[in-house]
């Protein structure tokens, strides 16, 4: 439709509110409630435009255009009613540097820091000079208060991780509070008392944490004063740089903008555009700081020199490792981490092929969703079912989720889940515990843990006994699906899984309404023994509902080490065959460049460790070589989408550290094989994309997998009577714990404790926050799995 | 003051060396050891702590002597009749006697020969200029070339006492009940606080600072003087019944007047060389440019070294170029070398012969890789917009007559100019006396240089019951001048304090 | 160490410190000065002594909330100790009958001219009190003050009360009315005094100003207090604090008291971060 704004006549659709039409076309009107991604709320009144025929003044922020609307956007009054308005506003505000006579040359008279803990002038404020109360009072050339000024008298809140409250700042805009309800769906804070009263605050007056905030920074982001700011830069002065990164932690990919200050990191804030669409969670919110300047950062290589390492230079470093490892060519292995970028990856994988002779890195995350999937479609030859994008979500109208603490573990997922859920969609979740994704799901099955097999299997045989004409019809192997379907034991389909019939009806009938599915799975379907019959299952539901897969990669660069990993004939050996040949000493060199659970006791000769941070394995190595971070080298990262993002350098290396891809190009040139002269990652890159490997190309067609019931039943049951579903959740980066660098996350969520059913504490004499002894059946536990466990009170 | 070390000893002291030298087993030990055989052992080298690492931490950089080294060091001695040594030394110690029982092994018998006439010997033995002192007239040194390390051997028995054995409390005669007010808790103020305190008197040491010490705290760094080894000495006094009052600044917290009234009959002036003198040349007031009392102060007393686990914030420059030669200036560029300079410097307008520094000291900093650029001084400081200073120009000197000191007098050569980039510059040229006690202190008769005017011989000022020593009198000096003086004051308010009241006769 | 009496929240970021320090409050005298230090790791910095009780033996000082020391100074309760109180420092201020003077102060220095004010008064001169603060809620002893002036006069920006411009506008009024000012007493941060010496210099006005550069140890022995007063260097801690405002280098005293800034930041983000825990 057309309307016109100041004169001006302009293409509108009905979507987009006048304030947004107007901005996108460079008209400014001053607004302080709206937020693109929040509904209207028209609060603060400050956008108020005249509209022809329509009486006063029409708040543009929720007024939707119609055909031939005439908008005025600055007049007179208006400007005069934006001003008493902005009055109001400031006069519950510590307004007293807005309006001060000598804020010109306030700044270089400033003797001291003047952060100080009480704001009561915008000098004082952390937020100073990047306030959009300021940027407001500038335009409109507010240069007098004729109230006096209310200070309500607020105590700074203190009592919570991450970032702290001051709401005598605060002007009620609500942005937080409808961030939190709307996007986040925490719902942590609302509106406490009423008019003049009226604050922002917790039921009971209780804290942040105990009101279950998830500390994503949301609310710290749209709030346009200081009342919410980060407790770790506030005193700092502002950014004079900034940086596009992608989080190193999970699969997500979020695009995070880093502002630094001479060279150091000061904050990371969630880009616009990217997948995450200006969200983000709290490790890449607010831990890159602590992770990229922990005082465990490895400085200078290292060498061991009778007993003890010694710090030496890069040029002895190389030349003691490579001299070393040429002489356990064929008997060495590399291990990966796959949260390093693509280019490291790469030469890592050549550097263990062409120059060590091993069968070709091998990730440090094992079992992979993606890997399951890769070997399904290997065996038969088929496309995997349709792979879904974060975009797909809100679309949706069914989502199942198979027992991933989504909010936790991947909460820019879970945001557009929520999303979902507002359009209309309908959430099914199979999980054995109750958490905030059970809370919101329309129809929510308690299962065993490790029986989501059978959930998936009875599920398929419902959609298909009810015979509803488009289920896989005409497709690849759906007879001899159904055949291993049948040769299932009818009985134990349903009571393994502790589920009735009618339960499993029902969620079927749910999956079979029209319009999209997504079906969300991550680590915890593929860990445990009948991974791969898992997978087939899951597989078989998807083309028959024609439902599209997310698999929740649990580290930045999983899909990336899939698809490199993808390419080569013979795949590298598993991380437990290289942890047991460690140990029976069948290989005689490790190179570490990712963690891996060492024996105390090994067979090795040569350990080298690759790594940004010190760990345990680094005291029985005889080489420690300084990494450099994600933000300090330039790299790809594929997201859970199969989508290639650009990850910036941002700052220097610390201390020497290097690139992994530089250390591995150097060390392998050393040891004579050639191709690793790259320059830089750029070099890398080219070379990625001349042999097509980030692309992902799916040949075949679609079509069934026969499924096989799970072998293997509970073994040793009676030794190790539970079982312990691990929690799938990227709080590390490479060897480093989150919780080890920063001191606030460990107040958020600390690793140590162990969530057991009451009767089974009272079983094993367990009150709440006792010491609890486990051990576990499987002897090497590979990375975190669902291992039949036995729990007793530790003495 | 130079010609003071060459006097006569008074007749009690040689009466007492005398007895000592014709003990028995001293004789015994002179004839065990022909003198021809002790010239042959060589002088103990002090292990030392290697330059590159010493000089990027504050761990004391000397070592101390093993129990063996000393035994052997003390053979060195020949155990003189008329033994120079003793006269060499401002508070003439009684060499002799405790180099010869380190020889015969009895270290904890040495240490308390010691501390009969030198209260703080742990601290003598690591900032005594021996070398011009009693080492200067050692026989040993015209006989072999090396002196006996006196000092060296001093330090050992004193923390052999403080480490190993146990520090005795002399037993105290009864109390006579007499208030001493003592101002300053430096070394002349410890001093005398523990010889009236072995009088019997009731000490009260009234000190400015948060921490004892004086010069020894706030000067003397960690890597020359740790601070255990002063609480130690500090924590003697105090079971010596020496009331320390901390954070007391005679003048304004209390006037000498508001003392008498509270009981104090006799006081002792020994607050020290506090005020720093500056060249008054442009660009001094810089930001970046310190006076050394500054810079120590932060380093030493309030930690700076460590912030910002330590409030007190400091300045680590890059290029940091120290004015002076003296032992402060030492202290000050080895400082910075430890915080973190690349390029630290000694600019001194004499030529190395004149530097008042001791030896030892200027020969570590040359290890520690510090550079010495003799016959220079500043003329004037540049600085960058936010007035930081960023260079500094020097005029080259070259030497002329002797002045007062009889040090030769530096001459600047016209049109020798030239600028060096510094980011810090510490002033280290010396010490004036504090003037607060002068002024608030209505008529006490102060010297022309801002000192306290003394008789020289018995310490005492123009006002009844009062003495002074150390810095105070002297502008800036050493520890063992102040402690010579302090020695002397002590016993002449015994006397006075003995015959309650009445003026001694008075020199 | 000096035992607190009284810790006490007088406005945001401005706090009361009442300190039993007997022999200081038996000798001290308006315009002097104590140094205190937090605790054993902290700085000494000088506070202005601004009420004292002679026979309680108690001596009462307000600071502002500014950099780490005082933070820890503002966490500090009645009972608790600190290492270092020492004091009266610094010459005390000229008491004399100069007829009319002005007494301005800002935030922290509104309690600091208190006692001069009282002095003045007692002395028999007509003593008029500005008072400037940013916002109302910012004033405090508005009741103390008005007892020792003959006028007392609040400037706020927020039309609180009569005035709204800065005290150097104010000044220019005061005389544009008529008002004879004899001699005027300035104390605050450092742009508040020196913008009223630049107010009172062309009428040629005396002003006192009481100065704060940066101090170590306050008793003359460092020299880090030394700022250039008609052309001679001066320390502020033995010579001052109370100078000729129209005789002080301000530039040089303004560069001198940034020279920390970047450290100030970092102790201060270091003490939050490491020592305020989060009590979650």
């Amino acid at each position: 439709m057309k309307i016109t704004i100041d004169g001006r006549s302009i293409e509108a659709q009905g979507t987009k509110t006048v304030l947004e039409v107007a901005q996108d076309n460079g008209i400014y009107i001053p607004a302080l409630c709206s937020h693109p991604r929040l509904a209207p709320y028209a609060a603060c009144r400050l956008c108020v435009v005249s509209i022809k025929g329509k009486p006063g003044f029409q708040p543009s922020c929720n007024t939707y255009p119609a055909e031939g609307m005439e908008v005025v956007t600055d007049s007179e009054e208006l400007r005069l009613q934006r001003v008493r308005t902005m009055e109001l506003i400031l006069s519950e505000h510590p307004n007293a540097c807005l309006i001060c006579s000598e804020k010109a040359d306030c700044e270089d008279h400033k003797a001291s820091i003047r952060k100080s803990a009480e704001v009561t002038g915008c000098v004082f404020c952390s937020s100073n000079r990047r306030c959009e109360l300021q940027e407001i009072v500038v335009r409109l050339k507010v240069d007098s208060i004729p109230y006096s000024s209310v200070y309500r008298g607020f105590s700074v809140r203190r009592s919570d991780p991450f970032f702290i409250q001051d709401y005598n700042l605060c002007i009620l805009c609500g942005r937080c509070v409808r961030i939190c309800h709307e996007v986040r769906g925490a719902a942590a804070i609302s509106f406490m008392f009423r008019g003049s009263q009226a604050v922002v605050g917790t039921m009971f007056d209780r804290s942040l944490m105990a009101a279950g905030c998830q500390f994503c920074g949301a609310c710290v982001d749209v709030c346009p004063t200081g009342a919410l700011a980060e407790r770790v830069g506030r005193h700092e002065a502002l950014p004079d740089a900034e940086a596009e990164t992608v989080c190193p932690y999970c699969g997500v990919g979020c695009r995070l903008v880093v502002e630094t200050l001479q060279g150091r990191i000061q904050a990371a804030k969630p880009a616009e555009g990217g997948v995450n669409r200006g969200q983000a969670c709290v490790r890449g919110r607010f831990t890159l700081r602590d992770v990229v300047y922990s005082p465990s950062r490895i400085r200078r290589p290292m060498v061991k020199k009778d007993g003890k390492l010694v710090e030496t230079s890069w040029e002895d470093a190389l030349a003691f490792v490579a001299g070393k490892l040429k002489s356990y060519a064929g008997r060495a292995c590399v291990v990966v981490s796959s949260q390093l970028g693509c280019e490291d990856l790469f030469v890592l994988d050549r550097f263990a092929r062409e120059a060590l002779g091993a069968g070709g890195a091998v990730p440090s995350l094992q079992p992979s969703i993606l890997d399951g999937l890769g070997d399904l479609v290997k065996a038969h030859g088929l496309k995997t079912p349709h792979r879904a994008s974060l975009a797909d979500l809100p679309g949706s109208k069914a989502i199942l989720v198979l027992g991933e603490n989504v909010p936790v573990s991947h909460p820019v997922v879970w945001v557009e889940i929520l999303e979902a859920l507002r359009c209309g969609a309908k959430l099914l979740v199979a999980s054995h515990k109750d958490d905030l994704l059970t809370r919101h799901a329309s129809q929510s099955l308690k299962i065993r843990p490790g029986s989501e097999f059978y959930l998936l299997a009875s599920l398929s045989k419902v959609l298909l006994e009810s015979g509803s004409p488009q289920a896989g019809s005409g497709l690849k192997g759906l007879d001899g699906f159904k055949k291993s379907l049948e040769k299932l034991p009818a009985s134990c389909l349903a009571d393994t899984a502790g589920l009735q019939e009618e339960e499993v009806r029902r969620l079927a009938e749910a999956l079979r309404c029209c319009g999209p599915i997504v079906l969300v799975f991550g680590q915890g379907l593929i860990s445990m023994p009948w991974a791969r019959e898992n997978l087939a299952a899951l597989w078989d539901l998807a083309v028959l509902t024609g439902a599209r897969l997310l698999p929740l990669a649990e580290e930045s660069d999983l899909f990336g080490a899939w698809l490199l990993a993808r390419r080569k004939p013979s795949g590298a050996p598993s991380l437990e065959t290289v942890l047991r040949a460690a140990t029976t000493g069948e290989i005689k060199a490790l190179y570490l460049a990712g963690p891996a659970p060492l024996p105390e006791k090994h067979g090795l000769e040569f350990l080298v460790v690759q790594d940004s941070f010190v760990n345990e394995a680094c005291q029985g190595a005889d080489a420690v070589l300084p990494a450099a971070t994600f933000a300090e080298a330039e790299g790809h990262f594929v997201n859970l989408e199969g989508r290639v993002q650009k990850s910036e350098k941002v700052i220097e290396p610390v201390g020497e550290a290097k690139p992994d891809w530089w250390i591995a190009s150097h060390l392998a040139s050393r040891m004579g094989a050639e191709g690793f002269g790259y320059e830089d990652a750029g070099r890398i890159k080219e070379q990625l994309d001349k042999e097509g490997l980030l692309a992902l190309q799916e040949e075949g067609e679609a079509g069934f997998v026969p499924v096989t019931a799970p072998s293997g039943g509970p073994e040793r049951a009676a030794e190790y009577p539970m079982v312990l579903p691990g929690e799938y959740c990227p709080d590390y980066y490479r060897t480093l714990a989150l919780c080890q660098a920063s001191p606030d996350f460990k107040v958020l969520r600390n690793p140590r404790r162990l969530k057991i059913g009451p009767e089974d504490a009272a079983g094993a004499g367990l009150q709440d926050g006792a010491k609890a002894r486990v051990e576990s059946s499987s002897a090497c536990a590979a990375g975190p799995g669902t291992a039949r466990v036995k729990i007793t009170g530790a003495s | 003051m130079a010609d003071e070390k060459k006097k006569e000893l008074p007749e009690d002291v040689k009466a007492r060396l005398k007895a000592g030298f014709d003990l028995d087993w001293r004789k015994e030990l002179r004839k065990s050891m022909p003198a021809k055989e002790r010239t042959k052992i060589p002088r103990q080298r002090m292990p030392e702590r290697p330059a590159q690492v010493r000089n990027a931490d504050f761990f004391e950089v000397n070592q101390g002597l093993s129990a063996e080294a000393a035994v052997l060091e003390a053979k060195r001695c020949l155990d003189c009749p008329n033994s120079p040594c003793v006269t060499g030394c401002p508070v003439a110690i009684d060499i002799p006697s405790f180099v010869k029982l380190i020889e015969k092994g009895e270290f904890e018998a040495a240490a308390r020969k010691l501390k009969e006439t030198n209260s703080l010997p742990a601290i003598c033995g690591r900032v005594c200029p021996q070398e011009t002192q009693c080492e200067e007239v050692c026989t040993m040194k015209k006989a072999a070339g090396a002196p006996v390390a006196v000092g060296n051997l001093e330090r050992f028995a004193a923390d052999f006492e403080r480490e190993k054995g146990k520090v005795t409390i002399p037993k105290l005669p009864p109390s006579t009940g007499k208030k001493v007010a003592v101002i300053g808790a430096g070394p002349a103020g410890l001093t005398v606080a523990g010889d009236l305190a072995k009088a019997g008197h009731k000490v009260t040491v009234f000190e400015a600072l948060h921490a004892a010490g004086g010069v020894l705290v706030y000067g003397i760094p960690e890597f020359r003087l740790p601070k255990k080894i002063l609480e130690a000495e500090v924590d003697y006094l105090r079971r010596l019944g020496v009331e320390l009052r901390m954070n007391f600044v005679v003048g304004r917290t209390a006037t000498l007047d508001d003392l008498k009234a509270e009981g104090f009959s006799a006081f002792f002036i020994g607050t020290g060389a506090g005020l720093p003198n500056f060249m008054k040349i442009p660009g001094e007031n810089l930001v970046g440019v310190y006076s050394a009392n500054e810079y120590l102060t932060r380093v030493n007393l309030m930690r700076a070294y460590d912030f910002p686990n330590y409030d007190t914030p400091m300045l680590i420059g890059k290029h940091v170029a120290v004015i002076g030669g003296g032992n402060v200036a030492m202290d000050s560029v080895r400082n910075a070398k430890r915080l973190g300079a690349e390029w630290a410097a000694i600019i001194y307008r004499r030529s190395s012969v004149e530097m008042p520094a001791r030896i030892e000291e200027i020969h570590h900093a040359e290890e520690e890789g510090i550079e010495f650029h003799y016959l220079q001084a500043p003329t004037k400081f540049m600085g960058d917009e936010h007035c930081r200073v960023k260079a500094m120009e020097c005029l080259k000197m070259e030497l002329g007559l002797p002045d007062s000191s009889g040090r030769r007098r530096p001459v600047p050569i016209p049109g020798s100019e030239y600028v060096k980039e510094v980011d810090l510059v510490v002033m280290a040229i010396g010490q004036s006396p504090n003037p607060l006690i002068g002024q608030t202190t209505p008529g006490l008769k102060m010297g022309k240089g801002g000192n306290v005017d003394v008789d020289w011989k018995t310490m005492a000022t123009n006002l009844p019951g009062v003495w002074a020593g150390g810095d105070i009198i002297r502008g800036g000096a050493t520890v063992i001048l102040a402690m010579g003086d302090a020695r002397t004051a002590a016993w002449e308010m015994d006397k006075f304090l003995k015959n309650d009241g009445k003026p001694s006769a008075q020199g | 160490m000096s035992k607190i009496i009284r810790r006490e929240r007088l406005v945001p970021n401005l706090h009361l410190l009442e300190v039993s320090a007997p022999e200081i409050a038996r000798k001290c005298l308006p315009g002097q000065f104590v140094m205190i230090m937090p605790d054993e790791r902290g700085e000494r910095i000088p506070l202005t002594i601004a009420d004292w009780d002679r026979d309680k033996g108690s001596v009462t000082t307000v600071f502002m909330t500014v950099g780490t020391t005082t933070h820890k100074l503002a966490r500090l309760s009645a009972g608790d100790e600190v290492p270092v109180f020492v004091g009266p420092l610094g010459k005390p201020s000229d008491i004399r009958n100069y007829g009319a003077v002005l007494c301005a102060g800002g935030c922290f220095g509104i309690a600091a001219i208190y006692p001069i004010a009282r002095a003045l008064k007692e002395a028999g001169n007509k003593v008029i009190t500005l008072v400037d603060v940013k916002a109302g809620y910012l004033l405090y002893w508005e009741d103390k003050l008005r007892k020792v002036s003959d006028r007392f006069l609040v400037s706020a920006r927020d039309h609180k009360f009569e005035t709204k411009d800065y005290v150097p506008a104010k000044i220019k009024s005061l005389l544009a009315e008529g008002a004879k000012l004899d001699r005027v007493v300035a104390i605050g941060c450092t742009y508040l005094m020196y913008s009223s010496c630049e107010a009172t210099r062309a009428p040629g006005i005396k002003t006192v100003v009481s100065l704060n550069p940066i101090m170590v140890d306050g008793t003359g022995m460092c020299g880090a207090c030394r700022c250039a007063v008609d052309g001679k260097t001066k320390f502020a801690c033995v010579d001052g604090p109370d100078f000729d405002g129209h005789a002080v280098d301000w530039n040089e005293l303004f560069a001198r008291r940034k020279s920390y800034l970047d450290h100030e930041m970092k102790s201060l983000c270091y003490w939050e971060r490491t020592r305020l825990p989060v009590c979650a």
